[in-house]
């Protein structure tokens, strides 16, 4: 039973371990020849990031028509700032960064116009007699994330549903490595309380 | 509402570790080795990969259809070119004024800038000519030649190319 555990989580959960700075990144080509302005160049990294991107604002934001609105918004900026992309990390990392403060922006718009928002686990599965209790859980978990708050919120989704490194973490949020720690630990109790 | 520690008083952020596959290999072995004798624990990490299953099994959202075609039609165009020539133009600048000041600093010992300027600005073997006449090192002469050249050409290659960007522009 204990080594069936142990066996679930090295499989599952592999050695946590930097990426090294911008090793290896296979956008980099495409990076620079959309700094020379090739649309098409940048059109397919729009496509390999779009959907990551848009989930992190769907998961950050909670909204729909907001995540798209700040998925479009973090590409805008990317474009404009490709100069200031100096490759030492890899192009998502970067990307998530900007967008990570597109939706801190809007949040924050949001609580100053007190507008909260209103949640929205679009794409989530329902939970009915016949799904079971795995996908009630799973609801039960989106929920979690959702009313998580956002200091975690933001660590849980990079780590768990982009499966970013606690290092990369650290870099896109600007935080100590750390701090992320405690942040997720922190959030696996919460989450754990809404499942028990 | 967060409960610090497990009733087995075992630190519950070690356990977290131990999944992530992010402690030393010493706090993983200790960790392999209490599961079997801990409850608690092997309860904890139950729940734990449970947890972690269920989080990364959440479906990724599908993004507004014609999401790329809205992004590129928003894209204001790029003039790449023209940032990178002024930042080059800049290079060039800061480099001439460098040579300016090596000219009044180094005045003395490159005779040549003062006593024939028109020969001397162009014929580098003439003014170390000159130098080693007047006895000085011509290891360290011709050092410094070597960098007063080296500067004048790196100035005028940036100047090129900062040029040649803005006329793409």
């Amino acid at each position: 039973m204990c080594d069936d555990l142990a066996a679930r989580a090295s499989t599952l959960f592999p050695s946590i371990g930097g990426t090294g700075a911008g090793a290896l990144d296979a956008d980099a080509p495409l990076v620079r020849q959309s700094r020379d302005g090739d649309r098409d160049a940048f059109a397919a990294l729009v496509s390999r990031h779009q959907r990551s991107v848009f989930n992190l604002a769907f998961r950050l934001l909670g909204n729909y028509d907001d995540a798209s609105d700040a998925a479009q918004e973090t590409f805008l900026i990317a474009w404009r700032r490709l100069d200031s992309f100096r490759e030492e990390a890899r192009f998502s990392t970067w990307l998530y960064r900007i967008a990570y403060n597109v939706c801190l922006k809007r949040l924050e718009l949001r609580r100053r116009d007190g507008s909260a928002g209103e949640a929205d686990l679009a794409g989530e599965p329902a939970p009915t007699e016949s799904a079971g209790t795995q996908a009630e859980r799973r609801v039960l978990v989106a929920e979690g994330i959702a009313t998580l708050p956002l200091k975690y919120r933001a660590v849980v989704v990079l780590f768990y549903l982009r499966e970013h490194t606690y290092e990369e973490i650290a870099e896109i949020l600007d935080l100590p490595v750390g701090t992320v720690k405690t942040h997720l630990f922190r959030a696996r109790q919460l989450l754990k309380e809404a499942l028990r | 509402m967060i409960e610090p520690r497990l009733p087995c008083d075992h630190d519950p952020d070690e356990l977290q570790l131990y999944v992530d596959g992010a402690a030393s290999a010493p706090r993983q072995a200790a960790v392999a080795a209490r599961l079997p004798v801990c409850a608690s624990c092997r309860e904890e990490l139950q729940l734990l990969l449970s947890l972690d299953a269920l989080t990364r099994s959440l479906p990724a959202v599908a993004e507004p259809a014609g999401f790329t075609a809205s992004v590129l039609d928003r894209l204001p165009v790029r003039t790449p070119a023209f940032r990178v020539g002024w930042r080059d133009a800049a290079i060039a600048a800061s480099l001439l004024v460098v040579l300016v000041g090596l000219h009044h600093t180094l005045g003395p010992l490159l005779p040549v800038l003062s006593d024939d300027l028109t020969l001397a600005w162009l014929d580098p073997t003439r003014s170390l000519e000159v130098l080693v006449i007047q006895d000085a090192s011509p290891v360290w002469l011709g050092l410094v030649q070597a960098a007063f050249w080296g500067l004048v050409g790196l100035a005028i290659a940036l100047a090129a190319r900062a040029v040649a960007s803005l006329w793409q522009v």
